[in-house]
């Protein structure tokens, strides 16, 4: 590993991770396939840096989301149970799932953001919520944020936890199996299931995200999955990318870039899918 | 924090020596370590509050995240 190398995955890690931010979505999702395809990477290391570079994203934008009273603290870790959970057994599975179904999972998440990002997020605490039911443990989650735009607070309260619970669980495995945030499961999870404001459920899935990451990160570096060489240079060029990519989104309008987005998605899950079957359009045979 | 982390990485890439990997290993663990950090000041904040319920989630997740640990050696 020279530093060209390193050089290299510095400025992949940081245009992925822009990108990334551009959308507000974590960066690992384009990290994993880039280092793969192009890095030539193995995914094992692949995934070993990208759970490090989640948590120096979701880290380091967590701050101003606690400022504006966006994430609801007490949720996010009753979540986190569930979602560490999820990413204890992601890492038990990791060591003995052959990394052809790795390629293969990781195509069939690359198609739900695409498709995520087609459709449009419509905010769940608008919509009639139904008559209060639940226990006062659930009712201690409610909460309400600022709303900058409507000048008040907005009261809102958490709905079918259990449920919620069980999402969470997915996406800590799908996290840690995966080395992403998997911000793609929770975001949906949080506005259809506990039917959360769209502010407090993005605020809420970056703290979790963190910790979620941490708890995966935890095992894959006492395993010696997280290379050095590989993961410092992609965390340090996710956290600059990432800071580049949300002043970008200040900036520009939405969308044709989600239409771009879209498109590069498609195309790294069809590599993705091209990669568990065997053939490989980079390497020749995986 | 975080700075220190960038700072670290930025040390390794002039010392390409097998101490600078050490170093970045370091700053690596440091990432990982801020979560949990996070998570221990969750937790006293709650038994602070007498908020045991949610001190108890607190406690759990960080069992699950040094269970995450010991796997991660017992496997190795």
């Amino acid at each position: 590993m020279n530093t060209g190398t390193e050089l290299w995955l510095f400025a992949v890690s940081l245009g992925a991770s822009a990108l990334g931010g551009m959308l507000g979505m974590a960066s690992g999702i384009f990290i994993v396939p880039v280092l793969t395809m192009f890095g030539h990477v193995d995914i094992r290391s692949a995934i070993g840096a990208s759970i490090v570079s989640v948590i120096a994203c979701s880290c380091s934008s967590a701050a101003p989301f606690l400022k504006g009273r966006l994430t609801n603290v007490r949720l996010a870790i009753v979540l986190e149970t569930a979602t560490t959970a999820g990413a204890l057994s992601g890492v038990l599975l990791a060591g003995t799932i052959p990394a052809s179904y790795l390629f293969f999972i990781f195509g069939m998440i690359l198609l739900l953001s695409a498709q995520q990002m087609l459709a449009k997020r419509r905010d769940p605490a608008l919509a009639p919520t139904q008559p209060l039911t639940g226990r006062s443990t659930t009712r201690r989650l409610d909460s309400s944020y600022p709303d900058r735009a409507l000048g008040r607070d907005i009261a809102y309260r958490v709905e079918r936890l259990p449920m919620g619970m069980m999402l969470m669980y997915g996406a800590g495995l799908i996290s840690a199996l995966l080395g992403i945030g998997s911000g793609v499961l929770k975001v949906p999870a949080m506005d259809t299931t506990l039917r959360l404001p769209i502010k407090v459920s993005s605020a809420t899935s970056n703290f979790m995200i963190c910790v979620t990451a941490a708890a995966s990160a935890g095992a894959y570096l006492v395993r010696g999955y997280i290379v050095a060489p590989i993961a410092g240079p992609v965390a340090l060029g996710s956290v600059v990318g990432a800071i580049l990519g949300a002043r970008v989104l200040m900036s520009i309008s939405n969308d044709r870039i989600r239409l771009l987005f879209v498109v590069v998605l498609v195309a790294l899950a069809a590599q993705m899918f091209l990669a568990a079957f065997g053939t490989d359009l980079f390497r020749g045979t995986a | 924090m975080i700075a220190a982390g960038l700072v670290l990485s930025l040390f390794h890439e002039r010392t390409p020596f097998p101490t600078g990997a050490q170093v970045v290993t370091a700053g690596i663990g440091l990432f990982i370590l801020l979560p949990i950090l996070r998570v221990i000041l969750m937790l006293t904040i709650f038994v602070k509050e007498r908020d045991y319920k949610f001190a108890a989630a607190a406690a759990v997740v960080l069992l699950i995240i040094f269970a995450g640990f010991a796997i991660g050696i017992l496997s190795k």
